[in-house]
């Protein structure tokens, strides 16, 4: 019988990861380490945890303190033109004039709607929730700027790809949140607990400073403690992380590829007070003789993935995500039986090798999951399913009666995705499928290696709808040699296929370190560009012979989203945040909504959105707020979209740093010369901005003292073309939320004398 | 509430009633002359935002 051991073990999520369900490693090493022996692991979601604190009004209020002082729109006279490095502050600080007073309270609403069974799937009250919630990480991030929080990511003002950098923003409170945060919270809950081993999973980049910061507080307050850390980021540049000067002061330990083995053994060597060389797949500081050196163990091999016990999601606090129903993640295999296609760089995340669980394991833990925390909803992860797992999973789901609905990511395989197949995926409970499209160029997947053609993706699609599964399509932009032609027919065929496919996750092509394309660029006619004094340096910028540059193929991305959101009725107006937050459609799907309904009802929204009912008047918000600016925030606005411009300060998730971005976006973009503005907002109404001239807040004005539209258009007595503008006019605050179509009564409009006040 | 919350308040039931005795006054605004452009600003979805594979 294995011993209890009085021996503690931390694992920690850091910020960022999304915040609408758990990850799944921390539940996979716990249950390994409890299975053997080590009984005494806590699992911490310090990224749901962090989301739910700054999303709730104390925090906010104290962000709009620190707003209030540390962006004052008046710092901006209106003398002088805005330099473009000036310009994103301008832009934040015209916003939260506006935006911040009373975000706090939106937010608490906003939570219990999108945590609450019944208000969550109303659509109109989840969007306006949605909208709040992003309102208030805007909030957080202007208390921070430059940095900058969403549900997608968090970015700093520091470069990613440069160790000093890196480090310097883990010390840096007045822009890295988490500074304060686990100040506050974690750290003295972990200092109480005095864990032996803290292990963090890292596996985006945009938990690098997040997850530093914390290793650098923990290793100050705890020096007993070993600081690891593991996931699929680091296995990128671990390595390079593990050479940079200083980093010991935030690590002692990283954990190469999967994580069981390397943790167990920690401990045990630790608990015994054993080298650290023994350790497989371990990479760790020696601090012997009075200096600091990386010292790399050999790789250990991964655990036979049958053995692996349930995971263990015991501690995590489902009711913190943002969701009224948790999905649970579970690993159905790991690594991919493909293992072929050019771009991907999943052998050096994973590790190398494909391992599955069986149909009948699976089976057994899912109802072990269900029984334990009461949920039927899971997110398979898996990079795709092998063809025979395709068939046998869905029938043992069946003969055992498991009563689950799931969603995964799929390979194209057309014989086992045909009609009857698709159907079986059906009544298993698959809801939906996300498959690897990338383009409808066959040159180019031949390129890629894919292994699939247009036509048998668009079939497998086709199969799957039929059956009543949702199908999402991977596609990619800017794959060395596409021509922008070529980008142009993937857009047409997406959209001649909207009734088929229901969403499409949109990337543009990047170069990193251990893809193919990076090794051997000749086979794709490219030349890769790299930063020698970028230590931590991941992706890389490239030329081309032929196709597309980089450049047009980040603008390509923008033509392409607007083709598809013009298309999709999921992507149409803010029908997108469905899209956006992870499984927020698929509850939808789990309760029986079919895609052709959930389609249907994102188009009739995006409709009434558009334009108001014909027998309705129109009211101004009673919250509608106005500032006068001395720049114009449109035009700051469209110049901050512009993709030199996101390029300065690109994020994990796309990968893509573009040397000397940052003096391109200054000569092509220019200054902002000032122009007297007026800028409006409603926070309850939309989380939209608008700016119109004075005669716009003139007619704005009279709009709100006659008490709705028709009585202006009675009083004005205005006729034909004069009407017509009066009412277009109207309609365009309506569709951007500053008007409401409801029964008339007297609104208030809070005016801005000087910018920055409202009175 | 703050002595400018309250300030405002009554700034607004001032407004409020002014507007009730002047709703039924004919407005004179020369709607072909004004300029009544509304920029809005869409926020373009950056690629890192559609990113469902990896996040």
């Amino acid at each position: 019988m294995i011993s209890k051991r009085p021996f503690k073990v931390s694992l920690v999520f850091p910020p960022q990861g999304h915040f609408t369900q758990p990850y799944l490693a921390l539940p996979c090493l716990a249950a390994w380490l409890r299975t053997n022996g080590y009984d005494d692991v806590e699992v911490i979601d310090a990224s749901v945890e962090a989301y739910d604190r700054f999303l709730g009004a104390p925090y906010l209020e104290r962000c709009e303190e620190i707003v209030a002082r540390r962006l004052p729109l008046d710092e901006f006279d209106g003398r002088t033109a805005i330099p473009f490095e000036r310009m994103e502050r301008f832009r934040v600080a015209a916003e939260q004039s506006l935006a911040a007073r009373g975000a706090g309270d939106r937010v608490e609403a906003a939570k219990r709607v999108v945590r609450d069974p019944e208000a969550f799937f109303d659509r109109d009250a989840y969007m306006s929730a949605m909208g709040s919630l992003y309102a208030g990480l805007r909030l957080v991030s202007a208390a921070h700027f430059p940095s900058v929080l969403t549900p997608h990511n968090f970015t700093t003002g520091y470069a990613n790809d440069r160790s000093s950098e890196v480090l310097a923003a883990t010390l840096d409170a007045e822009t890295n949140p988490f500074v304060e945060h686990f100040r506050e919270t974690l750290l003295p809950r972990l200092v109480a607990r005095r864990p032996r081993v803290l292990g963090m999973s890292i596996i985006y980049g945009s938990q690098l400073i997040p997850g530093l910061t914390l290793g650098r507080l923990v290793k100050e307050a705890l020096p007993d403690c070993h600081v690891t850390a593991g996931g699929g980021f680091l296995a990128y540049i671990g390595k390079k992380l593990m050479a940079a000067p200083g980093m010991d002061a935030c690590l002692d330990s990283i954990v190469f590829h999967e994580g069981e083995g390397p943790l167990l053994e920690l401990c045990r060597v630790l608990e015994q007070d054993r080298d650290l060389d023994g350790v497989g797949s371990l990479t760790w500081f020696d601090r012997s003789g009075g200096r600091v050196r990386a010292v790399e163990n050999a790789p250990m091999h991964p655990i036979k993935l049958d053995d692996a016990p349930v995971p263990d999601f015991d501690g995590l606090p489902f009711e913190k995500y943002f969701s009224p129903r948790v999905v649970l993640p579970y690993d159905i295999n790991r690594g991919c039986y493909w293992g072929a296609c050019t771009f991907c760089t999943l052998p050096t995340v994973i590790g190398p090798g494909f391992r599955t669980r069986s149909a009948t394991t699976i089976v057994d833990h899912v109802l072990e999951l269900k029984e334990r925390t009461g949920t039927n909803l899971f997110n398979f992860i898996t990079d795709c399913m092998p063809p025979g797992m395709i068939a046998d999973l869905p029938n043992e789901l069946i003969a055992r009666d498991a009563d689950v609905r799931y969603w995964c990511d799929a390979r194209v395989e057309p014989k086992a995705y045909d009609a009857s197949g698709a159907r079986r995926l059906f009544e298993s409970g698959c809801r939906k499928l996300l498959f690897g499209f990338e383009t409808a160029t066959p040159r180019l997947l031949k390129l890629m290696k894919k292994g699939q053609s247009p036509r048998a993706t668009l079939e497998v699609a086709k199969n799957c709808t039929d059956a009543g599964i949702s199908v999402t399509f991977y596609a990619m932009v800017g794959f060395p040699t596409e021509t922008a032609e070529e980008a142009r027919d993937t857009a047409q065929f997406l959209v001649d296929n909207a009734d088929v496919v229901r969403e499409v996750s949109l990337q543009t092509f990047h170069i990193d370190e251990v893809a193919r394309t990076y090794h051997h660029p000749e086979e794709f006619g490219i030349d890769i560009l790299s930063d020698e004094s970028a230590d931590l340096q991941l992706y890389h910028d490239y030329t081309t012979e032929r196709g597309m540059t980089q450049a047009e193929a980040a603008r390509m991305f923008d033509e392409t989203m607007a083709a598809l959101r013009g298309t999709f009725p999921v992507f149409m107006g803010d029908n997108f945040l469905f899209f956006m937050q992870k499984s927020h459609y698929f509850l939808h799907l789990a309760r029986g909504t079919t895609p052709d309904e959930f389609a249907a009802a994102c188009r009739e929204r995006a409709e009434r959105e558009a334009a108001p009912p014909e027998d309705s008047d129109l009211v101004v918000d009673d919250d509608l707020r106005v500032a006068r600016i001395p720049h114009s925030y449109a035009e700051c606005t469209e110049r901050l979209a512009s993709p030199i411009a996101r390029a300065i300060r690109p994020d994990f998730t796309v990968g893509r740093f573009v040397a000397g971005a940052a003096e391109r976006a200054r000569a092509e973009l220019g200054e902002l010369a000032p122009s007297e503005c007026v800028l409006v907002h409603a926070p309850g109404g939309s989380p939209r901005f608008a700016e119109l001239h004075e005669d716009g807040l003139t007619v704005l004005q009279h709009l709100r003292d006659a008490g709705g539209l028709d009585a202006l258009l009675e009083r004005t007595g205005a006729a034909g073309a004069a009407r017509e503008r009066l009412v277009r006019f109207a309609h365009d605050l309506y569709r951007l939320g500053l008007l409401r179509a409801v029964a008339r009564r007297s609104a208030s409009i809070h005016m801005t004398d000087r910018p920055g006040r409202t009175t | 509430m703050t002595e400018r919350e309250r300030e405002r308040g009554d700034e607004t039931k001032d407004r409020a009633n002014t507007a009730d005795e002047t709703r039924k006054e004919p407005v004179r605004l020369d709607l072909e002359k004004l300029d009544l452009t509304v920029r809005e600003v869409e926020d373009r979805i950056r690629p890192g935002e559609t990113n469902v594979f990896d996040k």
